[in-house]
């Protein structure tokens, strides 16, 4: 998936470019801008405001009464709150959460992002079951403000955890470096609050309509390269060893929500495991009787030429991989497929030295009982026969 | 090509037995504090070094001195506890495995484990929040104040204020001298108590501590307190309490002594032992809800003074 996604789709591609959603960078969290510019989005019939920022306090400070007015007044805002969990899937408990006083009436969604390894981000859960309670993730509340069958149409898909098909990169200047976004694209706007406020007759009220606002943080100011709330995704341009965190956390929420808009084309389907075994057995069939044909050639160089074959089938399969993620967003498991590609000719040599003698007398014997059957038929029909005509 | 295998063999068998030999040294891995050390005869005394130890010779711990020990087979010994110990008689504990024979098959029985491959999304947990918390304002450091602190006072609470309500704090005190941290708790309050202050600190010692929020990292206040002479905070309250004595204040009232005597601290610039004073006679007298007011308000115009 990382080598998929950060070499082979092309980034400069300009319909990557996703006009539905805004990144406003909040920097240094100052909770009077942020109450300003809830109120400022409230007024220009924005679709959703996301709010990737965390209240949990409350200091008894005037911007504190500023932005629980705001939140109050708004219909659109959405806070994210985060779960921990516990053994098993269904034990979780709400973790951190913004503070009463600001969350009271206002919609939530958890930005919980799945890793295997505490720093990746491949995945996500679009509901998760806080103590007895289904929860949305973040983005899904998000949308759900928007087009309310997206619920609907997660829930038919059945899965539990979704693979996120990351496109667009970490917009900003201080981010246009190796292994962040080195091709300079923008797939987002980003815009800083400060800037916002301070000029707003720069945008005008048609820009905002519909939009999806996300407001977290994306570095204390434009020009710093802050590691905050940042992580690793497949985007990342260097996908092994050491590097940078690529995306700030509301930038991963961004292109959650942009795949979740495209649900109908963007979402990854993986090929089910039975499917995978089958293709793994079809590849130990075809091997085998690609062996078999080198073998009666009696060639002198039948292990470098079997090895040769087995090179070109592993990148066969690492490009058949690789092509549809990237094409069709279908995800073939690589792991299971090429070992089969490894140990097709362990086995052929395994099955023609050892098994092959038995496995054949075992099916003569089996053939030669079927032979036997319509002969005792014969015979039974024969005596049942002889009975009658006794009787 | 048979005495090759026969050299290979032998070099195996002697490189193992090495490794056997090798290993049934004691090893000092660790010390903490300037540990004294005994001799097989018990007369020639010394300081305990780090590398091999003669299994004849005695390690004798004083308070907040910490030693460990391993032998052979990746056994370890952790001395905490002040005392003499015979290094022959010590109680080892076996950490696991640590021949090569035995890692090999460790390492082998590994590929058969349950390992989930990372392609599988059971592999994902949802571990990571992806939000901002914003800017997080530091801890202010409120007890001990700066100054001397009595050991022999009863239970000593660091106290600190900071509003938030999901984080968890980490209290740490230092060695002033040394710069060795020499107690870490967390807690989701904003005050820890550490019962037995005599088991952690050593008189006439300096130390420093902070208070860290988990998981920031801030440039955090920090704060230094001397611990007392032994005696110092009881003979500081006889000498006031022997002049009230004297002065004919028998019938002063268990609020009046306590503002009293906690200024006649504070007027002797050991504010700590004021605060220290008030909690004693606030346990002492658990029905005077005045008394924790009293040492309340005396510790927090105390910040004040202090620009706090």
């Amino acid at each position: 998936m990382d080598v998929a996604f950060s070499k082979f789709r092309n980034h400069r591609d300009p319909t990557l470019y996703d006009s539905r959603i805004v990144i406003v960078n909040t920097g240094i969290t100052d909770r009077p801008e942020v109450a300003a510019a809830i109120d400022y989005f409230e007024k220009k019939d924005v679709g959703a405001i996301g709010i990737d920022l965390m209240f949990d306090t409350v200091y008894h400070l005037k911007g504190d009464t500023l932005l629980n007015q705001a939140l109050s007044a708004s219909s659109k805002a959405v806070l994210g709150f985060s779960f921990k969990e516990l053994k098993g899937e269904y034990s979780s408990v709400s973790d951190l959460k913004s503070d009463p006083y600001f969350a009271n009436g206002i919609s939530k969604g958890y930005v919980n992002i799945a890793s295997n390894d505490g720093f990746s981000i491949r995945a996500f859960e679009p509901f998760h079951k806080i103590g007895a309670l289904e929860e949305k993730a973040f983005a899904v509340s998000i949308i759900e403000k928007l087009d309310t069958t997206i619920t609907k149409d997660l829930k038919s898909r059945n899965h539990v955890k979704e693979w996120i098909n990351f496109r667009r990169k970490q917009p900003g200047l201080q981010n246009e470096i190796f292994p962040i976004n080195k091709d300079k694209v923008t797939h987002y706007t980003q815009i800083n609050i400060d800037r916002l406020l301070s000029d707003t007759a720069l945008y005008k009220r048609e820009f905002w309509k519909d939009k999806i606002i996300l407001m977290g943080f994306c570095g204390e100011s434009d020009q710093s390269f802050s590691m905050k709330d940042r992580y690793y995704t497949p985007l990342n341009e260097q996908y092994s060893g050491k590097s940078y965190p690529d995306m700030h956390g509301v930038v991963i929420h961004a292109n959650i929500i942009s795949m979740l808009l495209d649900r109908k084309t963007d979402m990854i389907n993986d090929v089910s495991d039975a499917w995978v075994y089958f293709i793994s057995f079809c590849i130990f069939f075809a091997n085998y009787f690609i062996f078999r044909v080198l073998l009666k050639k009696h060639l002198f160089f039948l292990v470098p030429l079997v090895r040769v074959i087995q090179i070109l089938q592993f990148i066969l399969f690492f490009s058949l991989c690789i092509y549809l993620l990237v094409n069709f967003n279908i995800k073939l498991s690589f792991i299971t497929i090429i070992t089969a590609v490894i140990l097709s000719f362990e086995l052929f040599e395994f099955y023609e030295h050892k098994l092959k003698k038995r496995m054949q007398s075992r099916v003569e014997s089996f053939a030669q009982f079927l032979t036997t059957i319509p002969q005792y038929f014969k015979t039974k029909k024969i005596i049942i026969q002889d009975e009658i005509n006794i009787d | 090509m048979k005495s090759t295998l026969i050299k290979v063999v032998f070099c195996f068998i002697f490189i193992l037995g090495l490794t056997f030999l090798y290993g049934q040294n004691i090893y000092v891995i660790h010390i903490e504090g300037q540990v004294s050390l005994l001799l097989g005869d018990e007369k020639k005394s010394g300081n305990l070094v780090h590398g091999p130890i003669s299994e004849n010779s005695i390690i004798i711990l004083d308070k907040n001195e910490r030693v460990k020990l391993i032998r052979s087979k990746n056994e370890i010994c952790d001395l905490k506890i002040p005392g003499k110990y015979k290094v022959n008689q010590l109680p080892y504990q076996n950490t696991g495995n640590n021949s090569i024979l035995g890692r090999f098959c460790e390492y082998f029985h590994s590929f058969f484990t349950n390992h989930s491959s990372p392609e599988a999304k059971s592999a994902y947990k949802s571990s990571i929040s992806a939000i901002s918390r914003g800017n997080m304002a530091i801890p202010k450091l409120d007890f001990p104040l700066q100054g001397d602190l009595a050991l022999d006072a009863g239970p000593i609470t660091f106290m600190w204020s900071h509003t938030c309500d999901t984080c968890t704090y980490a209290l740490k005190i230092y060695n002033f001298n040394t710069k060795k941290l020499i107690y870490e708790q967390s807690s989701k309050q904003t005050e820890i108590t550490i019962s037995n202050p005599e088991t952690q600190f050593i008189d006439e010692v300096k130390y420093y501590w902070k208070v860290e929020v988990v998981g920031f990292d801030l440039e955090y206040l920090v704060n230094t307190f001397n611990v007392a002479p032994k005696g110092q905070f009881d003979k500081n309250i006889f000498d006031i309490d022997y002049r009230l004595g004297i002065e004919d204040f028998e019938w002063v009232g268990t609020t009046p002594k306590c503002i009293y005597i906690m200024s006649e601290l504070a007027a002797l610039h050991k504010p700590n032992f004021a605060i220290q004073y008030g909690r004693s006679t606030q346990i002492r007298h658990p029905d005077n809800i005045e008394i924790k007011g009293i040492t309340e308000n005396f510790l927090y115009s105390n910040l004040l003074n202090n620009g706090e």
